[in-house]
């Protein structure tokens, strides 16, 4: 197993991941770094690789494992350039609807948003249904429920009909 | 068919069916508007969904650059081996030292016990399992008065192989030391010019007769073993040579 190329692979996708399930940039920073330090340890085939990755990641989510002090980031916030420079309105609404998206990730289950969120991911019924320890038969329900709980709660929040694109 | 499942439609737009699942459900779809409308329902929802993640990606932090991710995951992975090994030799060590001790002269153990004791002096415990240093008992002794130039030291039931060393002394008196310490007492039976002595443990018997006296005698058991002649002591059994002012025999039956 070449590491270097899994991380520079799988890194980008599961800090994604991370950042969206926790709505916590330094959690995932952490937890995806304990993910890939604990499957240095293991001996996988390539291709169960990615599921069990994003498996141990979520678990570690939801045992609330945090790394004691947080190390120095080596990239700061501050570096992150956004493809276009909003002005202060757009930017207040911007930052408003950013806020209604992570409280609607975060009042729904976190089965709800593991699913959903490995969904968006590309995993597999098969991969989701192991991940989460349920019935493949029972994924596809699963999700649309999640969906539906999503929209709803968003919703609710901004009194819209949903996300503006 | 029946009308389609949301679990159903939602495999159909991830692609999940097999294809006779697949061909089932668009044949349905095609005549059903309530499903059709559902899948339509659910693909907007998904569509949203993604948008609202985009959305929340768009202020997310650049995480760790890669290559400090993976440094960390191999120092930490070295840093484990590291533990596993140290853990693995400290198992190894305790377990060695504990065969070592278990044996019997092995310098292991000595240094354990001399630990032990040391904890015991550092903190005022009692030593344990440990006898007290063996202190020699005193022998017992006891003297006699030659009476007319005449002394008799009547030995009785001395242990076997007892040692008895007998020499000439310038002392006005006789003296006789018994070891103690064996199965039976010592006793001393003194009388006229004579001291009978019986029991007692084994060692050295030592019997110091004046140098004066005219007529000393040592008795084993009732026979006559050593007396004076003259400055000189010499010994009554066939054998024993002549002694000069010492004379030793040892005591068989």
């Amino acid at each position: 197993m070449d590491h270097d190329a899994l991380f520079h692979r799988l890194h980008p996708a599961l800090y994604r991941y991370l950042y969206r399930l926790t709505g916590d940039a330094d959690t995932a920073d952490d937890i995806a770094q304990e993910a890939f330090v604990r499957l240095l340890r293991q001996s996988l085939p390539e291709d169960e690789v990615r599921p069990w990755l994003f498996t141990v990641a979520t678990n570690l989510v939801r045992d609330g494992v945090r790394k004691a002090g947080r190390r120095q980031r080596l990239l700061a916030a501050e570096n992150f350039v956004p493809a276009t420079v909003p002005g202060p309105d757009e930017e207040t609404d911007r930052a408003e609807r950013v806020e209604a998206v992570r409280r609607a990730l975060a009042r729904i289950p976190l089965r709800d948003r593991q699913l959903l969120l490995m969904r968006e991911e590309g995993f597999t019924y098969e991969e989701m249904a192991r991940a989460a320890g349920v019935a493949p038969g029972s994924v596809g329900t699963l999700l649309g429920r999640a969906l539906k709980r999503f929209m709803q709660v968003y919703q609710a929040q901004e009194g819209t009909d949903g996300p503006r694109r | 068919m029946d009308h389609a499942g949301e679990g159903q439609l939602l495999a159909y737009l991830d692609g999940e069916l097999s294809a006779a699942e697949r061909a089932a459900v668009s044949a349905h779809l095609a005549a059903c508007t309530a499903c059709a409308e559902e899948l339509s329902v659910l693909e907007e929802a998904s569509r949203q969904f993604a948008a609202s993640l985009r959305l929340l990606d768009s202020v997310a932090p650049a995480p760790t650059p890669v290559e400090a991710v993976l440094a960390r995951a191999k120092a930490e992975r070295v840093a484990a081996v590291r533990r596993t090994l140290l853990r693995a030799a400290g198992i190894v060590l305790f377990l060695a030292a504990g065969g070592a001790a278990a044996m019997p002269g092995s310098p292991v153990r000595q240094w354990v016990q001399a630990a032990w004791e040391r904890r015991a002096e550092l903190f005022g415990g009692e030593r344990q399992g440990q006898a007290p240093p063996a202190v020699a008992p005193e022998p017992a002794g006891v003297d006699a008065t030659p009476v007319d130039g005449r002394i008799h030291i009547s030995l009785v039931d001395l242990p076997e192989g007892a040692e008895v060393r007998i020499r000439l002394v310038d002392s006005p008196v006789a003296w006789v030391e018994v070891p103690t310490g064996g199965d039976r007492p010592v006793r001393f039976v003194r009388g006229a010019g004579r001291v009978e002595v019986s029991g007692g443990g084994a060692g050295v018997v030592r019997v110091d007769l004046p140098r004066g006296v005219a007529d000393a005698r040592v008795e084993v058991d009732g026979e006559l073993r050593v007396f004076k002649d003259g400055d000189t002591l010499r010994f009554a059994g066939s054998g024993e040579g002549v002694g000069g002012g010492e004379a030793t025999l040892r005591i068989a039956r």
